[in-house]
C-alpha cells in the first residue's frame, strides 16, 4: 500500500527515473490524492492539496526525478501541506463551529467494539474497503488527523502530538476514541449486511 | 363519531381501540439482523485495545490507495503552465533572476547605509536643515507625494469634524449592527448548513 510506485526508465546511475513530468505525476498521484483526501477527509480539498504538492514537485523535478526518495518527499508534503491546511481552515472557522468536545479531555472510556470474527461476515471485499474509507471520512477531523498519521504514516504519539499541535495524552485519547468510533461504524455494517448509502 | 362523548369516554374508547390492534409482523429478515447486531453487542468488551488497535491498522493498512481524479493531470499541468507566464515581479523573492536579487540586495544595503549614516551626522550636531534641504532636492518627487497625502488628510479630517456628532455616532452604530447581524447570519447558516452535511 505504501511503496513508491514504478518508474520506467533507468539513468546512468542506476537510479530508475521517469522521463518527464507527466510519467512522474502519474506514478504518484494516486499516492499523494489517497494521503491528502484520507487526512483532510475531502475529496473537492485532496485535489487542491495534491496539485499544491506537484507543483512543489515540478520545482525540485531535477532532483526528484532521479531520487529513490521521490515517494517519500511526496508524502511528507503532502502530509505537511494537508494539516497546515485543516490548521488554518479550523482557525478560520473556530468561532463558527463548536469544534472543542468537552467529552474527550475526559478520562479513558470502556472500549467497546466487535470481535474480529464478526466484522463484515458476508460483506465482499470492495465493499468492505468502500465501508472503510467511508467510515474514516465520517470521523471528526481531531479524531481522524492523528489516526491516519499513526496507522497509515507510521508517525509516533509524539510526532503527532508536535505535528498537530496537542498535547500528547490528547493524541492519545483521540487515536483510541477514533478506533472505538471506527470500530462501532464497522460493527454495524459488517452486523447489518446492508449497502453503504452514498 | 358521537358528538357529545366526554373526554373521559373519548380516552377509554381511544385506548379500547388502540388496545384490540392485533400485533403487527416483523419485516422479512428482521430476526437475522437482530441475532447479528446481538451477537456483535455480545462481543463488545471482550477486546482489549490492544487488540482494537491491530484490528484497525489490519483493516486500514488494507485499503488500496485511493484514485486520483481523473482532472489533477490536467490541473496541475495547466497550473505549472500558468506559473510560467507570470513575469518574475509577480512572484515572491525565491523566484526572482539571480541578477535581480544581487541589485535589490545592493539597493537596499545603500538606502539602509545611507539612513544610517544620515541618522549618526544628526546625533553628532551635523545641519539637520541642511541635511533635510539636500534630501528633499534628491528627493523631490516623495515630498510631493506626501504633500498629497497630507492635503487628503487634512481634507478627510475638516469633512468629518463639519457632520454632527449625533449622525456620526449613529452611523457607526449602523454598521457595526449590520456587521453583528451579518457575522450572526454567517454563523447560523454555517452551523445550520455546513455541518449538519
Amino acid at each position: 500500500m505504501n511503496e513508491d510506485p514504478t518508474v520506467h526508465t533507468t539513468t546512468t546511475e542506476g537510479v530508475t527515473a521517469p522521463p518527464d513530468f507527466t510519467t512522474f505525476m502519474r506514478n504518484y498521484q494516486d499516492m499523494v490524492y489517497s494521503t491528502a483526501v484520507r487526512l483532510i477527509g475531502n475529496e473537492t480539498q485532496a485535489e487542491d492539496i495534491a496539485q499544491e504538492v506537484f507543483i512543489k514537485a515540478h520545482e525540485h523535478f531535477d532532483n526528484l526525478r532521479t531520487s529513490p526518495s521521490a515517494g517519500g518527499w511526496l508524502k511528507t508534503v503532502a502530509t505537511n501541506l494537508s494539516i497546515n491546511h485543516i490548521q488554518r481552515y479550523k482557525k478560520r472557522w473556530s468561532f463558527f463551529s463548536d469544534l472543542v468536545h468537552k467529552d474527550d479531555e475526559g478520562g479513558e472510556k470502556e472500549v467497546e467494539f466487535a470481535a474480529p470474527d464478526t466484522f463484515f461476515a458476508g460483506v465482499d471485499s470492495s465493499e468492505r474497503r468502500e465501508w472503510v474509507e467511508r467510515a474514516l471520512e465520517k470521523l471528526p477531523e481531531h479524531q481522524r488527523v492523528p489516526l491516519v498519521l499513526y496507522h497509515f504514516e507510521d508517525m509516533p504519539y509524539e510526532d503527532i502530538a508536535k505535528k498537530t499541535r496537542v498535547s500528547l495524552s490528547k493524541v492519545k485519547t483521540d487515536i483510541l476514541r477514533g478506533r472505538e468510533a471506527l470500530a462501532k461504524i464497522l460493527v454495524r455494517s459488517g452486523a447489518s449486511h446492508e449497502k453503504f448509502a452514498n | 363519531m358521537n358528538e357529545k362523548m366526554t373526554p373521559e369516554d373519548l380516552e377509554k374508547f381511544i385506548h379500547r381501540e388502540l388496545r384490540a390492534l392485533p400485533p403487527r409482523k416483523a419485516p422479512a429478515g428482521f430476526e437475522t439482523r437482530l441475532q447479528a447486531a446481538v451477537g456483535a453487542r455480545l462481543a463488545l468488551r471482550t477486546q482489549s485495545a490492544e487488540q482494537l488497535e491491530q484490528l484497525v491498522h489490519r483493516e486500514l493498512r488494507s485499503l488500496p490507495l485511493r484514485k486520483a481524479p481523473s482532472t489533477l493531470e490536467s490541473r496541475v499541468l495547466a497550473a505549472i503552465e500558468h506559473q510560467a507566464t507570470v513575469v518574475w515581479y509577480h512572484k515572491s523573492w525565491t523566484y526572482w533572476p539571480g541578477a535581480v536579487k544581487a541589485a535589490f540586495l545592493g539597493v537596499a544595503t545603500g538606502v539602509s547605509g545611507a539612513a544610517i549614516a544620515a541618522f549618526y551626522l544628526v546625533t553628532q550636531g551635523a545641519d539637520s536643515s541642511a541635511l533635510t534641504a539636500a534630501a528633499g532636492e534628491r528627493f523631490a518627487g516623495v515630498a510631493a507625494l506626501f504633500h498629497v497625502i497630507r492635503w487628503i488628510a487634512t481634507y478627510t479630517s475638516d469633512t468629518i469634524a463639519s457632520i454632527p456628532p449625533l449622525w456620526l455616532y449613529g452611523g457607526l452604530a449602523f454598521v457595526a449592527a449590520l456587521y453583528a447581524t451579518f457575522f450572526g447570519l454567517g454563523a447560523a447558516a454555517y452551523r445550520t448548513l455546513y455541518r449538519n452535511n
